[in-house]
């Protein structure tokens, strides 16, 4: 199936990444073409088959409530880009 | 077209946070009001290579909330991510159920004017909760507090069977009355512990279909939500009178303007990408755990209200009254249980003079000193005869403020009812002396100026004389 | 004769002997990695003064009769998508340049309790999405065996460092073939077990259902003795199995091969399998039957299709598990503009083209309309590959089966094509889809001198039977005895 540039697009706007004129043709194709690669995954009956989401057929675990001791503040922000005191500081969000 | 030829149509989402300890997949702490960042890790951070690891209390509080709302409990649920970016979700999804939620197909009993209505559960899901941005009033930079994110949260999910923004502010008080009744959820809407959301939508009335419905956030009050769906069913009646179409979008109520304003329109529609969460295997909720939570299912609001009015007596009302609080209803039963007999009586002081002292008070019934053995004395000094109902008013609400004995307080102030038929008839001559010109007119047969005659006698004995003594004295007075 | 020389396990016996010092071996993988890996390239960072404390540590608690065993003092390397508490860890993208966890990996934290020394941290295709370990955003990274050529991917650094006597062991990770194939091209030994054997705490997530973390050695012993360490359950992965460890370490020693049934796919053995690697492969069959396995064919019908689950699979894990890079908590972050700026800014800088774009198809997978169509039908298919792989081991015990259709391929020479590229991971998709495990044995070279490796499956939870056959193999040949003579 070929892609359009709008689904490039859209997806790259789903995934938060910028792209400029050039990789949008040039994910546009390689989308194509794994696309169309995984067109073969039509062919097949797959009406009454479970979808496999998980590796193991376990279930989840489970832990007590306990609280257990986490990162000091200094710890938690060390690797932060921009940080003011104890908070992470991002660009104004505007509501 | 009139106003009456439509309908709303309304359903509530509301999100209430888990009453645990630790956050629901890491083992951080959930007080509230901690420093900035301070109950954070790997895992609620989202720093690369943490996982999640499931809290069984929350499993717990999820089953239990799911069988208080009457819902089918699922053996196998899945947790699913909700992809998106925002400063206050750190690992740029949420974890959260979609296709196969704890629970569902539950309802929720509501009082209405036409009587008693079921509003149905459509699902309730477990999720964690988001941060907290912080933006600068000033306009500079928004700061990211992750506290919160990873709090445990169930959202609960109304069917579109509400009619009203009265039906809707009843739900609320129900859902809120059973969470808390089940000890999962603080109730608190203020602080954001409960958090309601509603979409709105209205359709003439025999319409069967759904018209376009529109989200409300932010009603954080009962008298918020109330405002906030009027306003909206106006709002949209105008519009589609006016001819125009309801958009579909999200709307933020303003509780100063009493108005819903639309959020600022994204540039699409979001898709959020749902899919397995793969680092969480299925839940599973066997027979034994639901069996063994049903069990531990305190008596709910509104089997309590029944047992009130069967085994008291009381009215429906009074009865709901009663048990919207649990706490209320505790202390009504043990004020009962010391009294020993007339639980009407006991309603009608617990309902109009204790709730109306603790009115106001965030502690509830907790505020109150005047604990229930104390007003079960003061309705047997009542009962006695030794104060009269308005003495007795004036003692409760010194109780209540010190706790002292209400027998110790009457004293003390000097309160206890004139019987002394004696004293009695000395103040009623005196009245009768004073006051020849009315005494004329009910011999006259105007015999409505008694109330006056008993209200000069009681003024006479400073309030504490025995009404029903005074009367007597004073028909023997008057009709000699 | 040269520290380095030795295996894992001479090493583990020269320790215990006293005969050398952990301060010693470990001097010598330094001293090595300063003369080779200008050329090789396997290595992003070394903790050099850290490594060498840890050392000594160890030679004081050997001195003192508390040495902890097999791996104490022991200098092995880690991939570098292993959190490692302040050692960077950058996933070879720049995305996580300078990001330091405060918190060890499980995996790595259990290789510090038995004693490990860790040299520092190896190359990889960023964030484990590669078969070359040329997507790199820090360098390339050499094959020892022809410096030209890749080491295979996406744990090229672990295999190359294996193979070039720099340490006496790796971790690695494996999503589709990742330990596997660079194990095979480097002429060393990688096993990756079943999901859920070890931890994946602190592993940087590629796709989640599908990582799983393994090990690298000269030997099938040297890389039991490092798994054995690091696998079991734990309580910080919901996803780790419960089930207790059996004696690898054990199972090696005099293995055999004696009635035990190998099952060779003929899906396996089609055309676009260099000749060569197919002769190896075949000869290597033959050792086994000559040890006493017995041989049947087998089929795996949905082998077809794995490669088409997997690229539908791994890349929408992976555009999720990637969506924490915002520039915000950690890593790089371009300041330029707005909030949605910050994202769209410091993503379109911090990751490479392969990421972009794995990211890209991910979420168009996941996008509605195309979830139902692919992401739905993928896991379907996974789980008809999962029955394919239980109705072949009702009758037989292990599976053989070359690693990669070639051997090493030129560095540079890369596919204009996306999905050519990714055809060559066709022989080690399909056992991270069904959550198997796998091993790459070293059975041979091609003309040129090109190691060739084996893949051995088996049933989940049964690394045993790979262990036994890689030994008992390995007791029988002297493939893995050779030494790369580039970095000689």
């Amino acid at each position: 199936m070929e892609l359009a540039r709008e689904d490039v697009e859209r997806a790259a706007r789903l995934a938060a990444i910028a792209l400029d004129e050039e990789e949008v043709e040039r994910f546009r194709r390689d989308l194509s073409s794994m696309v169309t690669y995984f067109d073969r995954l039509l062919s097949l009956d797959l009406d009454d088959v479970p979808p496999m989401a998980h590796a193991s057929a376990g279930i989840a675990p489970t832990r007590s409530d306990e609280v257990q001791p986490g990162l000091p503040v200094e710890k938690a922000v060390a690797n932060a880009p921009q940080s003011d005191g104890p908070f992470f500081v991002v660009p104004r969000i505007i509501e | 077209m009139a106003r009456s030829d439509w309908e709303a149509v309304i359903g509530l989402e509301v999100h209430a946070q888990l009453l645990t300890d630790s956050k629901i997949f890491c083992g951080c702490s959930t007080a509230f009001g901690a420093p900035p960042n301070s109950q954070t890790c790997p895992v609620c951070l989202g720093l690369p290579g943490s996982l999640p690891v499931l809290n069984e209390r929350v499993v717990e509080f999820g089953v239990r909330l799911g069988l208080a709302l009457n819902c089918t409990i699922r053996e196998h649920s899945v947790f699913a991510r909700k992809n998106y970016f925002y400063p206050d979700l750190p690992k740029g999804y949420q974890i959260s159920q979609h296709e196969l939620p704890l629970c569902e197909n539950g309802h929720l009993v509501i009082d209405t004017p036409e009587g008693e209505k079921k509003v149905g559960i459509i699902r309730a899901h477990l999720e964690e909760d988001a941060g907290k941005n912080l933006h600068d009033p000033e306009g500079g930079p928004s700061r990211v507090d992750l506290n919160r994110a990873g709090v445990p949260l169930m959202e609960i999910v109304s069917a579109p069977d509400i009619r009203s923004s009265d039906e809707a502010v009843e739900y609320l008080k129900n859902l809120r009355s059973i969470l808390v009744y089940i000890g999962v959820n603080d109730g608190n809407l203020e602080e954001g512990s409960l958090r309601c959301d509603a979409n709105v939508s209205v359709r003439k009335r025999g319409e069967t279909g759904f018209r376009t419905r529109v989200e409300i956030k932010n009603l954080n009050s009962f008298r918020f939500l109330k405002q906030a769906i009027d306003f909206e069913i106006e709002r949209q009646i105008r519009v589609w009178e006016e001819g125009g179409q309801v958009v579909q979008e999200t709307r933020l109520f303003d509780a100063q303007a009493g108005v819903t304003r639309s959020m600022r329109s994204k540039e699409e529609a979001q898709d959020y990408r749902y899919f397995p969460e793969p680092d969480l295997p299925p839940l599973r909720v066997d027979e034994a755990l639901v069996a063994r939570v049903r069990e531990s299912l305190p008596e709910l609001p509104r089997e309590k209200q029944a047992r009130f009015v069967r085994e008291y007596q009381l009215s429906a009302y009074d009865a709901s009254v009663l048990v919207a609080d649990k706490a209320v209803a505790d202390y009504y039963e043990q004020a009962v249980a010391a009294y020993g007999k007339n639980p009407k009586t006991v309603a009608n002081w617990v309902i109009n003079e204790v709730l109306r002292l603790i009115k106001e008070n965030p502690e509830g019934i907790r505020a109150t000193r005047a604990e229930p053995e104390r007003l079960a004395a003061l309705l047997r000094l009542l009962d006695e005869g030794r104060i009269n109902a308005g003495s007795a008013k004036a003692i409760l609400e010194e109780v209540h403020r010190t706790g002292e004995e209400p027998e110790a307080v009457m004293r003390a102030r000097g309160l206890e009812q004139v019987s002394d038929v004696g004293v009695i008839e000395e103040a009623v001559a005196r009245v009768i002396a004073a006051n020849p010109a009315e005494l004329e007119k009910y011999r006259a047969g105007k015999k409505a100026v008694f109330g006056f005659f008993m209200g000069q006698v009681m003024r006479e004995l400073k309030g504490q004389g025995d009404p029903k003594l005074v009367s007597e004295a004073l028909r023997r007075a008057l009709d000699s | 004769m040269n520290p380095t020389d030795l295996t894992l396990r001479e090493l583990a016996d020269a320790l215990a002997a006293g005969e050398l010092s952990s301060e010693e071996a470990t001097r010598a993988c330094l001293d090595r990695i300063r003369a080779t890996d200008e050329r090789l390239g396997a290595f992003l960072h070394v903790a050099e003064e850290t490594a060498l404390a840890r050392a000594r540590e160890s030679d004081r608690r050997r001195r003192e009769g508390n040495a902890l065993g097999a791996l104490d003092g022991v200098p092995v390397a880690l991939k570098d998508n292993i959190s490692t508490a302040g050692m960077p860890t950058t996933c070879a993208s720049r995305i996580l340049e300078g990001y330091v966890p405060p918190f060890d990996a499980t995996v790595a934290r259990r290789l510090g309790d038995a004693g490990a020394v860790v040299l520092g941290k190896v190359n990889l295709d960023e964030f484990a999405m590669g078969s070359t370990t040329e997507t790199s955003a820090y360098r390339v990274t050499r094959n020892p065996w022809d410096l030209s050529r890749s080491p295979g991917g996406s744990s090229g650094g672990s295999a190359a460092a294996v193979a070039a006597r720099q340490v006496y062991g790796a971790l690695g990770t494996d999503t589709g073939g990742s330990i596997r194939q660079p194990a095979s091209h480097c002429g060393v030994v990688g096993i990756k077990p079943t999901y859920g054997r070890c931890s994946r705490y602190g592993v940087v997530a590629y796709a989640s259902s599908l990582d799983q973390v393994g090990t690298f050695g000269r030997t099938v012993e040297d890389a039991a003795i490092l798994l054995q360490a690091i696998a079991g359950h734990d309580p910080l992965d919901s996803t780790s199995v419960s089930e207790p460890v059996p004696d690898w370490v054990a199972a090696t020693r005099g293995a055999s091969v004696e009635g035990m049934r190998l099952g060779i796919p003929k899906e396996y053995f089609v055309q676009g399998v260099d000749p060569e690697v197919e002769g190896a492969i075949r000869a290597a069959i033959a050792t086994l039957v000559s040890l006493g396995a017995k041989v049947e064919e087998i089929s795996l019908p949905h082998t077809e299709y794995a490669i088409a689950a997997y690229y539908v699979v791994a890349p929408a894990e992976a555009s999720s598990n990637l969506a924490r890079f915002d520039g915000i908590r950690y890593g790089l972050s371009v300041r330029e503009g707005g909030l949605r700026d910050v994202y769209l800014k410091t993503r379109a800088a911090g990751f490479g083209p392969e990421v972009k774009r794995r990211i890209l198809a991910g979420t168009w997978a996941l996008s509605s309309g195309n979830y139902e169509q692919y992401s739905i039908r993928a896991q379907k298919v996974r789980t008809l590959i999962r029955r394919d792989f239980e109705e072949a081991f009702k009758r037989v015990d292990a599976i053989v089966t070359p690693v990669a259709p070639t051997a090493a391929r030129r560095l540079g020479e890369k596919a204009e094509d996306p999905v050519e590229a990714y055809l060559a991971d066709v022989f080690t998709l399909a056992c991270n889809l069904a959550g198997l495990p796998g091993m790459s044995v070293p059975c041979g070279f091609t003309s040129k001198g090109l190691p060739v490796g084996m893949q051995l499956l088996g049933r989940p939870m049964d690394e045993a039977t790979l262990f036994r056959v890689g030994a008992a193999y390995q007791q029988a040949t002297d493939w893995h005895r050779q030494s790369p003579p580039e970095v000689a």
